[in-house]
C-alpha cells in the first residue's frame, strides 16, 4: 500500500513537471528556431536576395554539410565545413543550388588558410569556376592549392548529394578534377626559387633551390646541355606534399634542355619548381641566372660569413647583409658606428607576408645602440624572421669587431 | 532581523562558494569574463527561488522517503526551463554558458538548499534564504571573474544579455604589456579561488571571534 502511495506521488510529480516543460517548449521553439535562421540570413541573402528562408533537416553520410535552408521556390543553400591544409581552423562556405540543378552561389564565410595559396579559393577566380557550373559538372582544383581547393571541391560534392536527395535530382558526383597539368618552360623566371650553385665537379652540378618551406638539394648531371639526371639529395618541403616530388617524377625530366617545355607535379608545385630552377641553372638557363652564378661568384667573395648571415657588402659602414628567414632570405641594411648599431633597415623581404612582416620598423628599431643582440628578444610568431634580423646584426658586430 | 540575518549569510558567512566550498566546479569553469558570471549567478539564483519555493511548499505532503527524487525532479525542471528560455532570447549568454547552465541540476548549492533549509521552513523564508544564496553564489562570481578578466586582458566590459549592447568597458591601455594569460584557463581560477577562500576563512574566523568574546 504504501509503494503505491509513493510510487503515484512520484508520477504525479513527473507528469506535471512533464507538462510544465513541454509548455515551455512549445513557446520557446521557434524562437530558438528562427535565431539559428537569423544568425544565417546575412550569408544566405547573397545567394537568394530577398527570398523567404525556411530550415531543413536532411542527412549527410560526409558530415560535412552542417546546414540546409531552402529558399522559397528558389532553391536550397547549404552551409559546409571542411578542413584544407590548416587543421586548426577549418573552411566554411555556403553554397547555393536553383530548383533545376545549377550552382547559383558560392561564398567563403571563414578560412584560415595560407595567404597566397590555400586561401585563393576565397578568391573570385575560384567562384566563377564553381558559380554557373550544374550539379554534373566537374569543378577543378587550383593549381598551387590543390591541398585546400580539393577539400572544398569534396565539400561541395557533399552538398550536391544533400541536395540531390532533398530536391529529388539525379546527381553524378565526381572526385574533384584536377586540372590539365600546365607544361612549364624552361625559359620561365625561377628568381622566386632562387637557385644556387653549391658546388660542380665534372658536369655535375650541386644546387640549392628554395620550395615552398626551405631549401632542397640537388644533383644535377649535365651533358651538351642536357639533362642526364637530376637526384634530390635533400628535401626540406612539407612531408605528404612536396614529397611528391620523388624519383619518379624527377627521371622525367632526363633529357630537358632550355627548349623543353616540363610537367609540374599537381599538388607539389612549389617544390616541381624548385627541381626546375635547379636545372635551368645548371643548364646555364637565361640571362639572369647567369647573371645571378656571376653573382654567386660574388657571394663566395662575401666579406664574412657565418651560419646564419652573410655580409654582401659595404659601403661607408652601411652595410648590406643576406639572413635566412622562414621561407627566403631577406636582406638588411645595417648602418655601424664605432661599434654600435646606428640603423637597422630590411631592404628585402621574402618570409611569409602577414607573418614575417610582424617583423616591422618598429621592432628593427630596437637594435639601434646595441653591441650585442639580445637574443630573447624576438616576435612571437614571427621567431625564424626576427632571428634573420638578429643574425643579419650579429654578424655585422661580429664583423666589425673583428676588422678593429 | 531574524530574516535578514537569513537573507545576509549568504554573503560571506555562509557563502556558498567560498566558505562552503559548494558549486566550485562551474564556479570555476564559466568564471572568466562578468558578462558569464552575471548569466550564471542569475541562472542560479532564479532556479535556487523557485525550487526552494516549491519544495518549501510541498514539503508536507512529500512522502519523506522519495523526498531527493521529488527535489531532483522539480530542480531539473527548472533548470531545463531556463535553458530553453535562455536559449530563445539570450543566444550569445547560452552559447558562452554552454553545458554549464544544464550541469546546474547538480549543482550541490541547489539541493543542498532544498533539503537543508526549505524542507523545513515556510515558503517565504524559503524564497528569501534562496536569494540571498543566489546573490552571495553571483557575488562570488563576479569577484572572481572580476580578478580574471582583468589579470587575462587588462580589461572589463560588461553588456546586455538581452541585446549584446556594451553597457560599460574599461580598458587599462597602460598595462597591455603586463597581460597574463594564465588566469583566463582553470589554473587562474585556482589560483584566484583559493584567495578568495582564505580571504573569507579570515573573515568568518574574525567574526565568530567577536560572536563568542560577546557571549562570554
Amino acid at each position: 500500500m504504501k509503494i503505491l502511495k509513493l510510487t503515484v506521488f512520484l508520477a504525479i510529480v513527473s507528469a506535471l513537471a512533464g507538462g510544465i516543460l513541454s509548455y515551455v517548449n512549445e513557446l520557446t521553439a521557434p524562437i530558438i528556431a528562427n535565431q539559428s535562421l537569423a544568425a544565417e540570413k546575412a550569408n544566405l541573402e547573397v545567394i537568394f536576395p530577398g527570398g523567404s528562408f525556411s530550415e531543413i533537416t536532411f542527412e549527410d553520410a560526409t558530415g560535412l554539410v552542417k546546414s540546409g535552408y531552402q529558399a522559397e521556390g528558389e532553391g536550397f543553400a547549404f552551409k559546409v565545413e571542411v578542413t584544407g591544409y590548416n587543421s586548426s581552423s577549418p573552411v566554411q562556405f555556403m553554397i547555393g543550388f536553383d530548383l533545376s540543378g545549377n550552382i547559383v552561389g558560392f561564398e567563403v564565410l571563414a578560412q584560415q588558410e595560407t595567404n597566397g595559396l590555400g586561401a585563393k579559393v576565397a578568391e573570385p577566380e575560384f567562384k566563377e569556376s564553381v558559380v554557373g557550373k550544374t550539379v554534373n559538372d566537374t569543378i577543378n582544383t587550383i593549381s598551387g592549392a590543390t591541398v585546400t581547393s580539393t577539400a572544398v571541391i569534396k565539400g561541395i560534392n557533399a552538398a550536391k548529394e544533400v541536395y540531390a536527395s532533398v530536391a529529388g535530382v539525379d546527381v553524378s558526383v565526381e572526385e574533384p578534377a584536377v586540372p590539365e597539368t600546365k607544361k612549364v618552360s624552361l625559359k620561365e623566371d625561377f628568381s622566386d626559387n632562387q637557385a644556387t650553385i653549391i658546388s660542380e665537379e665534372d658536369g655535375v652540378f650541386t644546387i640549392e633551390s628554395t620550395g615552398y618551406h626551405g631549401a632542397n638539394v640537388y644533383q644535377v648531371t649535365v651533358a651538351e646541355g642536357k639533362v642526364v639526371s637530376i637526384v634530390m639529395t635533400e628535401f626540406n618541403d612539407t612531408e605528404g606534399i612536396g614529397d611528391q616530388v620523388n624519383e619518379a617524377y624527377l627521371s622525367t625530366l632526363a633529357g630537358a634542355d632550355l627548349d623543353s617545355e616540363l610537367d609540374v607535379v599537381s599538388g607539389a608545385t612549389y617544390t616541381s619548381r624548385s627541381a626546375l630552377a635547379a636545372i635551368q641553372l645548371a643548364l646555364g638557363g637565361t640571362e639572369e641566372a647567369t647573371s645571378e652564378t656571376s653573382q654567386n661568384a660574388e657571394t663566395t667573395e662575401a666579406l664574412y660569413s657565418d651560419e646564419k648571415a652573410t655580409i654582401v657588402s659595404e659601403t661607408d659602414g652601411v652595410y648590406t647583409v643576406e639572413a635566412k628567414g622562414y621561407q627566403g632570405t631577406n636582406v638588411y641594411q645595417i648602418t655601424v658606428s664605432e661599434g654600435a648599431i646606428v640603423s637597422v633597415v630590411m631592404d628585402e623581404f621574402n618570409d611569409t607576408p602577414g607573418i614575417g612582416d610582424q617583423v616591422d620598423e618598429e621592432y628593427l628599431a630596437k637594435f639601434v645602440g646595441v653591441t650585442e643582440v639580445d637574443e630573447a628578444d624576438i616576435v612571437s610568431s614571427a621567431t625564424y624572421t626576427s632571428k634573420s634580423a638578429q643574425a643579419a646584426v650579429q654578424a655585422v658586430l661580429d664583423y666589425t669587431a673583428e676588422k678593429e | 532581523m531574524n530574516r535578514k540575518q537569513n537573507f545576509l549569510s549568504g554573503f560571506v558567512k555562509e557563502n556558498p562558494v567560498f566558505s562552503l566550498y559548494l558549486g566550485i566546479c562551474s564556479t570555476l569553469a564559466i568564471s572568466t569574463t562578468i558578462d558569464n558570471a552575471i548569466g550564471m549567478g542569475m541562472c542560479v539564483t532564479i532556479v535556487l527561488i523557485f525550487s526552494n519555493m516549491i519544495i518549501s511548499a510541498i514539503r508536507k505532503i512529500t512522502p519523506n522517503e522519495i523526498r531527493i527524487p521529488v527535489y531532483i525532479v522539480v530542480i531539473a525542471t527548472l533548470v531545463k526551463s531556463v535553458e530553453l528560455l535562455l536559449h530563445a532570447y539570450m543566444s550569445t549568454l547560452y552559447e558562452n554558458l554552454g553545458v554549464f547552465i544544464s550541469l546546474i541540476v547538480v549543482n550541490c548549492i541547489i539541493l543542498g538548499r532544498a533539503e537543508a533549509f526549505a524542507s523545513k521552513n515556510g515558503v517565504l523564508d524559503s524564497a528569501l534564504d534562496g536569494l540571498g544564496m543566489g546573490l552571495g553564489y553571483t557575488f562570488s562570481l563576479l569577484l572572481i571573474s572580476t580578478v580574471r578578466q582583468i589579470l587575462a586582458t587588462m580589461s572589463l566590459s560588461l553588456s546586455n544579455p538581452l541585446t549584446t549592447q556594451t553597457i560599460f568597458s574599461i580598458s587599462f591601455d597602460f598595462l597591455k604589456d603586463f597581460q597574463i594569460p594564465l588566469f583566463g584557463t582553470s589554473a587562474g581560477a585556482f589560483l584566484t579561488f583559493a584567495c578568495f577562500a582564505a580571504l573569507f576563512s579570515v573573515l568568518k574566523n574574525r567574526s565568530n571571534a567577536k560572536a563568542t568574546k560577546e557571549a562570554k
